[in-house]
């Protein structure tokens, strides 16, 4: 492969098997990062991708863990934190004010006088971090399931007989590694470059990878993650040249030399491969030291010394002594530019331990067996990610936070990049050593995300639109219609000229597509029975043929949804509901049939039914011309519910509507409403028919006053504070009816009102209402109306217990006053006629 | 699509209802069939629970079928649901929105409300394979 990767105006050269950290070690790079809090140089360390030492930002992307990650030519690298430079970093004067930052101390400090903080606040978050995120948009993962009899997560050589054998069986087995898989096992699909971040019930297991996110269903998961190599804790565990087998080994492998001369301790049988590799590699073994069951094992002609203990590390930019006491006691610096740390293993068993109790998943090797023995820490890093220290540990201790947990939380160990692998175990022994109660001296409990993983890719699933069409979306599109979303649905906002489709409504006819909204079918012996109990609304003198409005509120007496509500006779009743709140008008319906144990069928049609909207003075004459059935004033009056057939397409015909004309919803079979569309619009030409979209129906409706629930109202609003209670009848019982007399012992602090403005229109939707300075309520709506030629609005507004609420006020520089609506028609007779 | 008719009744009618050919359990007391309702077996429904609703639902379904030999590799792409090795019926999350499920011999058949098929079409068109 070969070529050059570019760190900063430095370039780099690029061998084949190169990881980006490797190439930059044998270039002479020692520092690759600065740490988090106190700016300490730090460098390569564990080799494999564990720690966060070796984190540089690639092409822009922050976070990539070089010593993993392949180095490639033309790559543009540079390293995290330090300023103006990680090899020349002025914050590291931080290191030398520890007493003056303890842990916790931004909880404590900047607090007097209040406007510190802000201050505060800039400057810590500019001196910490890793890596500055990317600016701009971020590219979109894509997601997708797998579904197999076995996942084995870790490709090593547990993982991979554990695949073997289980294809071998015949079982469909998935095999994925987050790095690469040597050697891909056959019968075994392999997921390389796929780290898996979380178990979950199911089991269900998720991979992250530079693609997206692949969420694999498995019958059973074999967790084969194996360890990381303990991660020793002394004064100076972070210098750099301090560094763990594996890393050492790693480099070695890449053909780079460690260093010249290597001070190496072997606690275990791994850590001979470790010192092997340093010595092919040329580097001079300056002494091993071992315990004393492994001194036989060390190789003749080294300088060994056996149970000796390991003091500190010293050097200023990098280890140049490695202190330890011999043991005679005696306390020994020896000279070294490498401090090579192979002390044992520490299962990586993370997935294991988030998973749910009787979940398949099991672990296998190493990420199953114990770790290896180790003291509790005395002193020195003991999390490299959030620069924790365990005199941290201790004076958060001291403060009484005297559980894993607690510590946890307070001091931020184990909660960077590492996730705990490094420091759980010696966070763990901390606690017991310091004498916490069993359970709150354990680990810290595992939760996703087990590795590092970038937002654009945890949010790969829900960076897919769904959106809801009616079945009119296509005739919308051929006529131009400027298309959007209305909550869930794509809906015309206009077609054209928003005030020439305002005024068609007005002053001759228009159409619009209303398949949005929700539409229920309640029917069953006890139809009536749910519907009187489940609404407000009077139900018993409704008559067949009739449709009344319907409030919605839920047990606390609060509105969450309205629509109209028919009477059909034998055949129940027809609801419908807003477009954005038919699931829970749906959800609503059939949880109090099942609470009060109604023998009554909720049959959802709003996919079932789309609806047209005919509305404006020549409504009648149009749809004469399409309908032998009787639609004159007296035989289909305002809020009449009929069977009509229209342009030969049978429809549940309503004289109702939102925009305060003669208006007629036409409920008719999806599959039907493009012909219905089309012979409407044909007929409607000689009448200048032109049809409207949301743009024109925000100002039709707010001149009639309506509110849109969930634009004009909060999630506490009553009736009284919208204005609504001719809507609840008094006279019965119903879900919210006790929760309202406990709500009417109170009258309202705020209210939803009709407001008229000096100038305007729409954008002053949302800004605040105020008498004098103080903020008094918040415009909801607001449009500029053609008819009217004024400025109207709905806002809500409050007052205090005792004072009146106001009706002057101001919309910005705008002056407002509270007025009553509806602005237009205010008596109805447009609507009836 | 074929004819799809709902039946909405008490729990011990829409068990009987279950003998339909092509049927689903959408709930305990919901079954959605896939296929013409015998004459025979609605006045069973109806004999069992008077109040039973048996009502035509096509109108409100939109159904994409995969098949072919990558069909339940595709759908396994888009759902977590695991679908029955034979003929049968689950329900549930397809290419996130809510869908039934009917798995015949020769062709897995997703039904989601009809305002939903552009979305599933789109989905299942851009998974390599289908």
């Amino acid at each position: 492969m070969g070529g050059r990767l570019r760190l900063g105006r430095k370039r780099v050269p690029v061998e084949d098997g190169d990881t980006i950290a490797s190439a930059m070690y044998r270039a002479g790079i020692r520092t690759f990062s600065r740490s988090l809090k106190y700016h300490r140089r730090r460098g390569l360390y564990c080799g494999t991708g564990e720690c966060p030492n070796c984190l540089v930002t690639v092409d822009g992307v922050p976070g990539v863990r070089s010593c993993v990650t392949p180095a490639r030519d033309g790559m543009r690298v540079r390293r995290e934190g330090g300023w103006p430079s990680v090899e020349r970093d002025v914050l590291s004067v931080l290191d030398r004010l520890h007493a003056l930052l303890p842990v916790g101390f931004y909880y404590k400090t900047f607090i007097r006088p209040r406007w510190i903080w802000a201050i505060a606040d800039r400057a810590i978050r500019r001196s910490v971090g890793l890596g500055r995120l990317p600016a701009g948009p971020v590219g979109t993962g894509t997601s997708r399931h797998l579904h197999c009899d076995v996942l084995v997560v870790g490709g090593g050589d547990s993982g991979r007989a554990a695949a073997v054998s289980a294809a071998a069986r015949g079982e469909r087995t998935v095999l994925c590694d987050e790095g690469e898989v040597r050697d891909p096992p056959e019968g075994v699909e392999v997921l390389a470059r796929h780290a898996a971040i979380g178990t979950y019930e199911g089991p269900m297991v998720s991979l992250a990878s530079t693609e997206g996110l692949v969420e694999v269903h498995p019958e059973r998961v074999v967790i084969a993650t194996g360890a990381t190599e303990l991660h020793p804790v002394f004064p100076g565990n972070d210098l750099p040249g301090v560094m763990l087998g594996r890393a050492a080994a790693g480099l070695v492998r890449r053909g780079v030399k460690p260093g010249a001369r290597a001070v190496v301790v072997v606690e275990h049988d791994e850590g001979f491969e470790h010192l092997e590799a340093l010595r092919s590699a040329g580097v001079r073994i300056a002494a091993v030291v071992v315990p004393a069951f492994l001194e036989s094992a060390v190789p003749d002609g080294l300088r060994t010394l056996v149970g000796a203990a390991v003091l500190r590390a010293e050097g200023k930019e990098r280890v140049r002594f490695a202190v330890l006491r011999d043991a005679e006691g005696v306390t020994r610096g020896i000279g070294c530019d490498v401090f090579l740390l192979s002390t044992g293993r520490s299962p990586r068993d993370d997935l294991l331990r988030m998973s749910a109790q009787g979940e398949p998943i099991e672990g296998v090797g190493d990420a199953a067996a114990a770790a290896s023995p180790r003291g509790v820490p005395a002193t020195g890093c003991v999390c490299l990610c959030e620069d924790v220290s365990v005199a941290d540990l201790e004076r958060a201790w001291d403060e009484g936070y005297r559980s894993s947990e607690l510590l946890k939380r307070y001091t931020t160990v184990t909660m960077g990049p590492c996730q705990g692998a490094m420091c759980g175990r010696h966070l763990a022994a901390f606690a017991a050593a310091r004498g916490a109660a069993t359970n709150a001296a354990g680990r810290t409990t595992a939760r996703p995300l087990a590795r590092p993983t970038p937002l654009e890719i945890l949010a790969a699933p829900v960076h897919e639109v769904i959106d809801k069409r009616t079945s009119l979306h296509d005739l919308h599109v051929a006529a131009g219609a400027r298309i959007s979303w209305s909550g869930s649905w794509l809906r015309p906002f206009a077609y054209g000229d928003p005030e020439q489709e305002y005024r068609a409504v007005r002053e001759r006819v228009s159409v619009m597509d209303v398949g949005t909204l929700g539409k229920f079918l309640v029917t069953g012996p006890d139809a009536s029975a749910l519907i009187d109990e489940a609404f407000p609304t009077r139900v018993d003198d409704l008559a067949p043929g009739h449709a009344r409005y319907l409030l919605a509120l839920d047990e606390a007496g609060y509105v969450f949804d309205d629509g109209l509500l028919c009477s059909l006779g034998a055949e129940g009743w027809y609801l419908t509901s807003t477009s954005g709140g038919a699931d829970r008008m749906e959800a609503w319906l059939r949880d109090r049939a099942d609470r009060r144990g109604f023998g009554a069928h909720v049959v959802d049609l709003t996919a079932e039914r789309g609806a047209i909207l005919v509305a404006g003075p020549l409504g009648r004459e149009l749809l004469a011309e399409l309908t032998d059935d009787p639609i004159d004033r007296e035989t289909f009056p305002h809020m009449g519910v009929r069977e009509v057939t229209v342009a030969g397409v049978p429809c549940g015909a309503i004289r109702a509507g939102f925009v305060g004309e003669v208006a007629f919803e036409l409920h008719h079979p999806r599959s039907r409403g493009p012909e219905l569309w089309r012979a409407i619009a044909e007929a409607g030409v000689p009448l200048g028919l032109v049809p409207h979209g949301l743009d024109a129906l925000e100002v039709l409706r707010l001149e009639k006053g309506h509110p849109y629930v969930g634009q004009d109202t909060l999630p506490d609003d009553t009736p009284a504070k919208l204005g609504l209670e001719w809507a609840v009848h008094r006279g019965k019982r119903f879900a919210a009816s006790r929760a309202l007399e406990r709500l009417g012992e109170r009258m309202p602090e705020r209210k939803l009102v009709g407001l008229e403005f000096d100038r305007g229109g729409a954008e002053l939707r949302g800004v605040p209402l105020r008498v004098g300075a103080l903020i008094v309520g918040r415009v909801t709506s607001a449009a500029r109306s053609p008819v009217l030629d004024r400025s109207i609005g709905l806002g809500w507004i409050r007052r205090e217990p005792e004072d009146p609420f106001p009706e002057e006020l101001r919309a910005d520089r705008v002056g407002a006053r509270v007025v009553p609506t509806p602005f237009y028609d205010p008596a109805g007779d447009r609507l009836r006629g | 699509m074929a004819e799809l008719w709902s039946v909405h009744a008490s729990e011990e009618a829409c068990d009987l209802a279950m003998r339909a050919p092509e049927a689903g359990r959408v709930a305990p007391d919901e079954v959605m069939v896939r296929a013409p309702i015998a004459e025979d077996l609605r006045r069973a429904v109806h004999t069992v629970d008077p109040e039973s609703l048996i009502r035509e639902a096509g109108e409100g379904w939109a159904e994409v079928a995969l098949d072919g030999s990558d069909a339940r590799d595709v759908f396994a792409r888009v759902s977590a649901l695991r679908l029955p090795d034979g003929p049968g019926y689950v329900q549930g999350d397809v290419a996130r929105v809510a869908a039934r499920v009917f798995v015949g011999d020769e062709a897995i058949r997703v039904l989601v409300p009809a305002y939903w098929e552009s979305h599933l079409r789109r989905r299942l068109h851009a998974e390599p394979g289908a």
